[in-house]
């Protein structure tokens, strides 16, 4: 995990006592990880920011059930995955799904042409992620986003272990073929 | 080289004051449900008990046929059970049965020991030595004279 886990653990234990500071400072680490998953998972924005609230809401009600104050980046994380999982059974049933992609990524002030070598190998990157498989997708972005451990993956997505492996395994070959033929030359 | 989760981070940069506002919303949920905790917690008991019982009486009141027939059914074995007595044991011959068989065990373990032991047997007497009946003491002269 990126945060320190002490710190992480002194501040669950306070938001269980119901400290609405601890809370905040909770939700504020884990929202944009959380929706840049739930949004790279189900590729619309409001649907994204919906399923944020929804987990956080669920996270602050259920919190007793957590039982490692050390594994709320995991738990949270978990809540989001099951509630996208029951977003793809609803939107199965419903084809007025439009993708809305957020093309407002702000520019620094660079160079034009190494901003274009910027803009062209994130596009690749976000293109490949974007074909990868649901389940594939998932595995990455847990892996990179969040930098969880492959136990904890295997927690969050609820799959065994080897399968974790072995999607994991599949979605760095991909992405590799990319950004390594992209960093290669240089 | 930006990092993948760089590349994605900055790429929902853009999303942050949204959820700002649903963290916003979400913590104020969270204060409003959290005021009116203790005064629910007053009275839980009385409640509980009250909506346990309610539930209770309409599950009889739901299953009372059932209940009916199973009370009709335990009453007509009750009947049958006390219409059909069972035949009266004699005690004191089944008691006299087994001390004379009890006995006799005990008089054949004797014996085995004796044997294991090479005892006379004879020392040992099947049955129990009869007593003999007194008898007047001119007869008893009268035998040993006569011996």
């Amino acid at each position: 995990m990126l945060v320190v886990a002490d710190d992480e653990q002194s501040t669950v234990k306070q938001a269980r006592a119901g400290s609405p500071d601890a809370w905040d400072a909770l939700f504020r680490r884990y929202q944009l990880p959380l929706y840049v998953y739930v949004f790279e998972l189900v590729q619309h924005e409001q649907t994204s920011l919906d399923l944020v609230q929804e987990t956080f809401i669920n996270a602050a009600r259920h919190l007793d059930g957590l039982r490692d104050d050390a594994k709320f980046g995991s738990w949270l994380f978990r809540i989001a995955h099951q509630k996208c999982v029951q977003h793809w059974r609803k939107q199965k049933s419903s084809p007025d799904f439009a993708i809305e992609l957020d093309d407002e990524s702000s520019e620094e002030q660079l160079d034009p042409r190494e901003m274009l070598i910027r803009r062209e190998q994130e596009e690749k990157f976000m293109t490949l992620l974007s074909q990868l498989p649901p389940a594939h997708r998932s595995v990455l972005l847990l892996h990179y986003v969040e930098d969880f451990s492959l136990e904890e993956i295997a927690v969050i997505t609820g799959a065994r272990l080897g399968t974790v492996k072995s999607r994991l395994h599949y979605a760095r070959n991909s992405l590799r073929r990319i950004l390594g033929e992209q960093s290669g030359p240089n | 080289m930006k990092t993948p989760r760089d590349i994605l981070l900055a790429r929902h940069r853009a999303a942050e004051p949204k959820l700002d506002q649903i963290r916003a919303g979400v913590l104020a949920e969270l204060t409003v449900n959290a005021r009116p905790e203790p005064r629910r917690s007053r009275t839980p008991e009385p409640r509980k008990f009250f909506s346990t019982l309610r539930f209770a009486l309409g599950l009889l009141r739901a299953l009372r046929l059932n209940a009916v027939g199973l009370g009709c059914v335990w009453l007509l074995i009750l009947f049958f059970k006390l219409a059909t007595p069972e035949p009266p044991i004699n005690n004191s011959a089944r008691a006299l049965a087994s001390g004379s068989a009890l006995q006799a065990a005990m008089v054949e373990q004797q014996r085995l020991l004796a044997e294991l032991g090479e005892l006379p047997v004879s020392r040992f007497p099947k049955e129990a030595p009869k007593a003999a009946a007194p008898r007047p003491r001119s007869e008893q002269r009268a035998s040993h004279a006569s011996a």
